[in-house]
């Protein structure tokens, strides 16, 4: 390895101060405070979801469903629930809807609509009609006119039973016969000398008496079996003038009241049908008055006010009411459902205890989310309804048939084996709106074919927002309207101008605001509160940074132990001299919404080999797959620059340093290949500097991601252990449009004891890491002597030579050994 | 349960059968809530019914109108035996409704004769029969003078009013002029029993009220015809005279002990 002394060249200085931290101007805001602003609305940069929504929320034709993605705090909720009430306040109420009984089919209850507030009134006219009849109906089977005619049958009755009896006694009577009663039935005997004949008497009797016996008594007992047998077709008799008699007396009564509530109903065909129905069954079951009657305790309560439509079995004149608008707010519903469970979603039957079994009817049916916002909206969370078994399922079941239908998550996997209904679907006309993120969206695309169809639009939250002066204000403006409507303090324009800068470091990117609302509104009432803890009027960019820096403090201890390790050399980290083959890199750690950088030492060694490349993260399973691209990459540019002419007898290994996590990315392949370049050069690496950025097969630095953290993750630790106006950040130039560093960075690099320096290629960045020039390969195809890439080559070809010699010597021996 | 104290009326229930005894048990139940008497019932084998089973070809004629082989001597014992079991229980459980003692025994012979000759340690006697049909009939009042009071009347308004069911009064009188009863809703007088009797056959009677003391029904013959035509429970009073009633050759047993059997 060629050791030559060379004057290294000096540190660049970096990139200018603002271009660190491109900060808002508060004067540019123009205002001082804003409660001099009237508050406006609140939705800034999301016209494309806005659109969406609103086509969805006014689209007439079915199947337009939403599906809302984005991410968390990008406002997705709020926007949909106050677009979807604009829309609602102009569409029509929706009617009511209830369940009444099917009185020639109890298990397939009716669904029956109403017009919008109707359905109260509706049960209510049925508990006062099942009330008042209670009443009436047992006084009505109490008058005198029925007690009257019940007598009269009965005493008819009573006569066409006795005579065919009496008849028969007379005639047994007059023929010398006793009618006897035993415990199985009536028994026939000749009378002798008035008694009934004995066995041994009957057995001396001559044969023609006996005969004449027998015959007399087989008669006798044939008109008695037809007297017997008539009993039951006249209790049929009997029981069918008995139910006429209660029919006609019912009929007027029922008759009446039934027709004082429909006069209340006339315009509606259908109630007008179902009451019909109610007097018809009211008629024929009277009796069912006349029970609550009998069973009444003659509690505290006088009879007259009693109410009679609780007892069970008026229960099939309720009404069930489904979902009603009597609220008087002309809209159509917006409702958004927290559970999405299959019942809460679609409605459930209950089923009760009695004697053993589980018994239901139709009053017990309960209504669910698709039924309070039928004719309106109903949002969901996406990810909640997937979860919950069989919801998803049934929701795509009734939008297809647009009809509400309830089935119970039992009978679905067939676990209950009970009576239960089949109730008419109720008509389906409704919008759904789903929330959820954009990876549930996909999937849902790719696995799920019906979701296609069934949700056609998708409102897409952004992210970000362009920086433009107009961007500036809707977001500034956006902030106060936010504070007016939580009551919080009135903002100071540096205030708002700390909070647009922070959105711009939430996004990661100099040129946007992040459109992650919830968060900026977490700072500004953290803010708030510190405002309010000092006593200030105001909520100044003091407060705003105490917010953001409290909040970060909060988050960092992880962090401050990790940083605790390095200066203590727990774990090593050079932040001054240098060393060959060794390069401070830079990751990010993210636990939440918590990233901070945390510098790791990443090595090299060569050595003359077959051409083989270790990336030893790789080896142990702990380097994921982009890593490992970004290890071939470097490696691949290894080969394609340097000793073309030779093979490539290298073997190397690259290892990030007391790292025993998962290390994944490819931003630290440049680093890599720095470490490579200064091992195989044996020109030393400036310990004072750390590096960051991915490398291409042409040795162009790539942009990575979380650059502010990782500069600021470097400067922690060398701030800590002394900034020595050495140190600083290599950078791809890419990245330039992401800084926005904190401002002690800022003041540090100001001040001239901190560097970013930006880099567009490799030999860019080996020169400065080195202080020596990288080289650029000549006309004659070599490169400018003692640079980098000379030496690297030197060093290959010594590699190659040497394998070469190592290879003939091998070849003799074995010569040699084949001649003896 | 606390009940209030018995009235002292002592009811004896005489049936050949259980399904005979359940019609004048129920009437019963209707009263004891009020009435609270002493109960006790007597179940008789009726030696005519089980002598002529014997006979050849006999046959028998169910509720239903079924025509069917009469049973054999021991199954109406078997069956006798479970109506007594069946009588024991619904007399004890009627008793215990009420909280009142009861007793219960079995005897052979005439089922009128028994009861007759058990009377005199009993104020009511009660001759059981079965119910031909679910139809409701009246309370009937067999009278021989225009008494408006004394236990039979009171029993028949109590019947009445329990039953929601009509009280007419059977008058005999030889001097009867076909006119209506004043003091009661529905009356009808005759000159002789029979022709009290012979209206009582087709009448639909759910409980028949005689007084021996009161008259008309005297004899045991009449008493027999009675029941026969009755066809429901005849409550019998004046049970002091029964032993009149009573063949004079038949030994009269001492009146058993209260208390539950």
């Amino acid at each position: 390895m060629a050791k030559v002394a060379q004057e290294k060249l000096a540190l660049p200085d970096g990139l200018k101060p603002q271009k660190l931290r491109p900060a808002c101007d508060p004067k540019t805001l123009g205002f001082v405070t804003t409660d001099s602003f009237p508050a406006e609305h609140d939705l800034v940069g999301q016209g494309r979801a806005v659109d969406a929504i609103r086509l969805s929320a006014d689209i007439g034709h079915k199947d337009f469903n939403l599906y809302v993605l984005g991410q968390e705090g990008t406002g997705r909720h709020t926007t949909v629930a106050r677009l979807l009430a604009q829309a609602a306040s102009s569409r029509p109420t929706p009617c009511d809807w209830v369940y009444i009984n099917n009185f020639d089919a109890p298990h397939k209850p009716h669904a029956m609509k109403l017009p919008s507030g109707l359905a109260g009134t509706l049960r209510t006219a049925m508990q006062n009609l099942v009330d008042d009849l209670a009443i009436e109906i047992p006084a009505l089977f109490e008058s005198e006119e029925y007690q009257t005619q019940r007598r009269a049958i009965e005493e008819e009755f009573g006569q066409r039973h006795e005579e065919p009896i009496a008849e028969f006694a007379e005639k047994v009577k007059e023929e010398d016969v006793a009618l006897l009663r035993t415990p199985m039935g009536f028994m026939l005997a000749a009378l002798v000398d008035g008694k009934p004949i004995k066995p041994d008497v009957y057995e001396t009797l001559p044969p023609e008496r006996k005969e004449e016996i027998d015959k007399k008594i087989e008669r006798l007992q044939e008109h008695l079996a037809r007297v017997l047998r008539h009993g039951p077709q006249l209790e049929k008799e009997h029981r069918q003038q008995i139910e006429t008699l209660h029919a006609s007396m019912a009929e007027r009564v029922v008759t009446h009241r039934v027709e004082e509530v429909a006069k209340e109903f006339a315009q509606i065909a259908t109630v007008a049908d179902y009451l019909e129905q109610v007097r018809l069954d009211m008629i024929s079951n009277a009796e069912l008055f006349l029970l609550s009657k009998t069973n009444s305790n003659n509690g505290p309560f006088p009879e007259a006010i009693r109410k009679y439509h609780r007892d069970p079995h008026f229960d099939r004149y309720s009404i069930n009411i489904m979902v009603t608008h009597d609220t008087g707010e002309h809209a159509a519903p917006v409702i958004t459902e927290d559970l999405p469970s299959l019942n809460h979603l679609t409605g459930r039957i209950e089923h009760i205890s009695e004697m053993g079994t589980l018994a239901t009817n139709f009053t017990l049916i309960k209504p669910g989310a698709l039924h309070s916002a039928n004719g309106g909206y109903l949002v969901l969370d996406a990810h909640r309804l997937l979860t919950e078994p069989f919801a998803w399922d049934a929701l795509k079941r009734c939008l297809q048939s647009q009809s509400i239908t309830i089935a119970s998550l039992a009978d679905r996997l067939s676990l209950a084996s009970t009576t239960t209904l089949e109730p008419d679907p109720i008509p389906l006309d409704i919008r759904i709106v789903l929330i959820g993120d954009r990876r549930l969206h996909m999937l849902l695309l790719l696995l799920d074919p019906e979701f296609g169809e069934l949700f056609k639009l998708q409102a897409d939250f952004e992210d970000d927002l362009d920086r433009s002066p107009k961007n500036t204000r809707l977001l500034a403006q956006s902030i106060l309207s936010y504070a007016k409507k939580e009551n919080l303090r009135p903002l100071t324009a540096e205030a708002v101008a700390a909070l647009l800068d922070h959105a711009v470091r939430l996004a990661d990117d100099s040129r946007k605001f992040t459109l992650q609302i919830g968060m900026l509104a977490d700072v500004t009432r953290e803010a708030d509160h510190y405002a309010g803890k000092a006593k200030q009027k105001f909520v100044s960019d003091a407060h705003v940074q105490q917010a953001i820096q409290e909040a970060d403090r909060r988050a960092s201890r992880i962090k401050d132990r990790m940083q605790e390790a390095m200066t203590r050399k727990t774990v090593l980290i050079d932040t001054a001299g240098e060393a060959v083959g060794q390069v401070n890199g830079l990751s990010v750690i993210g636990i939440g919404h918590h990233h901070f950088g945390r510098p790791s030492r990443i090595t090299a060694r060569v050595r003359m080999g077959s051409g083989k490349l270790i990336d030893i993260e790789r080896e142990v399973e702990l380097g994921g797959p982009l890593h490992s691209k970004g290890v071939l990459i470097l490696s691949a540019y290894l080969a394609a620059n340097y000793a073309l002419d030779v093979p490539v007898s290298l073997h190397a290994s690259l290892v990030f340093e007391q790292s025993y996590g998962g290390v994944d990315g490819d931003s630290a392949s440049s680093t890599e290949l720095y470490a490579l370049l200064s091992a195989l050069s044996g020109v030393p690496i400036r310990q004072g500097l750390a590096v960051t950025g991915s490398v291409n097969q042409n040795g162009e630095v790539q942009a990575i991601g979380g650059v502010n953290e990782k500069i600021e993750g470097f400067f922690d630790l060398c701030k800590a252990r002394r900034l020595t106006g050495e140190q600083g950040v290599l950078i791809p130039v890419s990245n330039i449009d992401h800084l926005m560093l904190r401002p002690d960075v800022v003041h540090a690099a100001k001040a001239g004891q901190f560097r970013v320096i930006p880099v567009k290629t490799i030999d860019e960045g080996i020169t400065i890491l080195t202080g020596r020039p990288a080289g650029k390969r000549g006309r004659n195809g070599a490169f400018p002597q003692n640079s980098i890439n000379a030496l690297v080559e030197a060093r290959l070809h010594e590699f190659a030579e040497t394998r070469r010699r190592f290879g003939a010597r091998t070849d003799q021996d074995d010569t040699r050994e084949e001649y003896k | 349960m606390n009940h209030p104290p018995s009235s002292g009326t002592r009811i004896l229930i005489g049936a050949s059968s259980f399904v005979d005894a359940r019609a004048a048990l129920n009437l019963l139940s209707r009263l004891v809530r009020n009435l609270r008497p002493n109960i006790g019932g007597v179940l008789v084998e009726d030696t005519a019914s089980l002598a002529i089973c014997a006979l050849p070809n006999q046959r028998i004629v169910t509720p239903s109108g079924t025509v069917a082989l009469a049973p054999t001597l021991s199954q109406i014992r078997t069956l006798i035996e479970a109506d007594a079991r069946a009588f024991k229980q619904s007399l004890a459980r009627l008793a215990d409704d009420a909280g009142t003692p009861w007793t219960f025994e079995r005897d052979t012979g005439d089922l009128v004769q028994t009861g007759l000759n058990m009377a005199r340690a009993w104020d009511i006697l009660v001759f059981a029969h079965r119910n031909l049909h679910p139809v409701a009939g009246k309370v009937v009042l067999l009278n021989a003078s225009n008494a408006t009071d004394g236990p039979m009347m009171e029993m028949s308004k109590l019947l009445s009013a329990h039953l929601a069911a009509d009280r007419i009064v059977l008058t005999v009188n030889k001097k009867t002029r076909q006119t209506p009863d004043a003091t009661t809703s529905n009356g009808q007088k005759y000159a002789t029993l029979d022709q009290a009797l012979a209206q009582l056959a087709r009448l639909n009677a759910q409980a028949v009220l005689v007084d021996l003391s009161l008259g008309p029904v005297q004899t045991y013959q009449q008493l027999q015809r009675l029941i026969e035509v009755a066809r429901c429970p005849v409550f019998v009073f004046g049970t002091v005279l029964a032993t009149r009633l009573v063949e004079h050759t038949t030994q009269i047993p001492p009146a058993p002990d209260t208390g539950a059997a």
